[in-house]
């Protein structure tokens, strides 16, 4: 029997006239992506899945409430997103640096050039850093390249300007060289 | 001289730049090596970031989500019926009382004095009590209970508000 694809919206339908089972579908497109998004962000995978689990269940609450004008994706992830800084926040985590201002990516530039010599492969390298970035930088980074979302919609999950959220990706990448540039993997990445 | 800034690199990368600047930008990089070197490491970082890793959830993560949907779904139709259950009591209680009390005056109706003189009872009753603790309810008293109620709402009211709003503040910065 063929299996029909449903939309995000289609999907949503189903499961609002009581087809729960048919929420598995949305889990299973976003699961993976949001997980990486929270990882990055909580830098645990445990609370990432316990916060995740949260998620699903809270937009599963609400999907009575989702206006349909937006995707479903953006609003998702600005559960997600919103979730992910309440754990940062519950747990006590310095957020004051995961929630840092653009300035304050420079603690990573030096905090990188400790072990940088013992990491040859840049690729591999530069994955580390990733998982580094405070909190919203890797949120940007995540939904920009993993979900490949503009800045439009990135703004709109974070709650914050584009200009904003254009100013913490240009940092991420600036800083990124830099460090690289620094630690001598500038011949082989340029 | 440096005049080729990382914002405009940037701009060039997620091709996000007007017509103007991209030809600005062009020239100026026909002449600066250095340009050229910090355009090509942002490219390069942007190909390695388009490379990003996915991280995997546990295998069962659907099953776990669907069976916690199911169990609230469950809990929630408990809940439903017990408040039914509850509400359906009290209504039966009152159908029966007010039933109770109709066939009484409808079948003794000189009664009806008597059941008067029973309510006014329960009301003397009540006066008096409310007599007797005059002291603890007296003005002086409700308006320091009163006061104090106020208060306390009021420091509540504006922690949870200076909280919110310095919560928020730090998360949109």
């Amino acid at each position: 029997m063929e299996m029909k694809s449903l939309n995000d919206i289609e999907i949503i339908d189903s499961v609002i006239k009581g087809n729960s089972s048919d929420y598995a579908l949305l889990i299973n497109k976003y699961k993976n992506k949001a997980f990486s998004m929270l990882v990055r962000m909580l830098k645990n995978q445990m609370d990432a899945e316990e916060v995740l689990q949260d998620c699903f269940i809270k937009a599963y609450n609400s999907l009575e409430n989702f206006k349909k004008q937006s995707k479903f994706s953006t609003w998702f992830y600005r559960i997600v997103y919103n979730t992910a800084l309440t754990k940062l926040y519950a747990t006590k985590r310095k957020i004051e640096n995961e929630m840092a201002s653009i300035d304050d990516l420079f603690f990573l530039e030096s905090e990188y050039t400790t072990d940088l010599a013992e990491q040859k492969d840049t690729s591999l390298f530069i994955k580390s850093m990733i998982e580094k970035l405070p909190a919203n930088y890797s949120a940007v980074i995540n939904l920009f390249y993993l979900e490949n979302m503009s800045c439009e919609e990135i703004s709109e999950i974070m709650e914050s300007s584009v200009t904003n959220v254009k100013v913490m990706l240009h940092r991420s990448r600036n800083m990124l060289r830099t460090i690289l540039e620094k630690n001598n993997y500038v011949e082989e990445i340029l | 001289m440096n005049d080729i800034d990382d914002e405009k690199l940037n701009q060039f990368i997620d091709g996000d730049i007007n017509s103007n600047d991209l030809k600005n930008l062009k020239e100026k990089l026909k002449y600066s090596e250095a340009g050229r070197k910090r355009l090509s490491g942002l490219q390069n970082i942007h190909n390695e970031l388009k490379k990003i890793s996915i991280f995997e959830t546990s295998i069962n993560f659907t099953e776990v989500i669907l069976s916690r949907i199911e169990q609230k779904v469950k809990t929630k139709k408990k809940d439903k019926i017990f408040i039914i259950s509850i509400f359906s009591i009290f209504i039966l209680l009152c159908l029966m009382i007010v039933g109770y009390l109709s066939y009484y005056i409808i079948s003794e109706p000189s009664n009806t004095a008597v059941l008067t003189q029973k309510v006014n009872y329960y009301i003397n009753i009540l006066l008096k009590f409310s007599e007797n603790s005059k002291d603890l309810f007296s003005p002086k008293n409700i308006s320091i209970f009163g006061s104090m109620v106020s208060f306390c709402l009021f420091v509540a009211i504006y922690t949870l508000y200076t909280e919110q709003k310095f919560v928020r503040k730090r998360l949109r910065q």
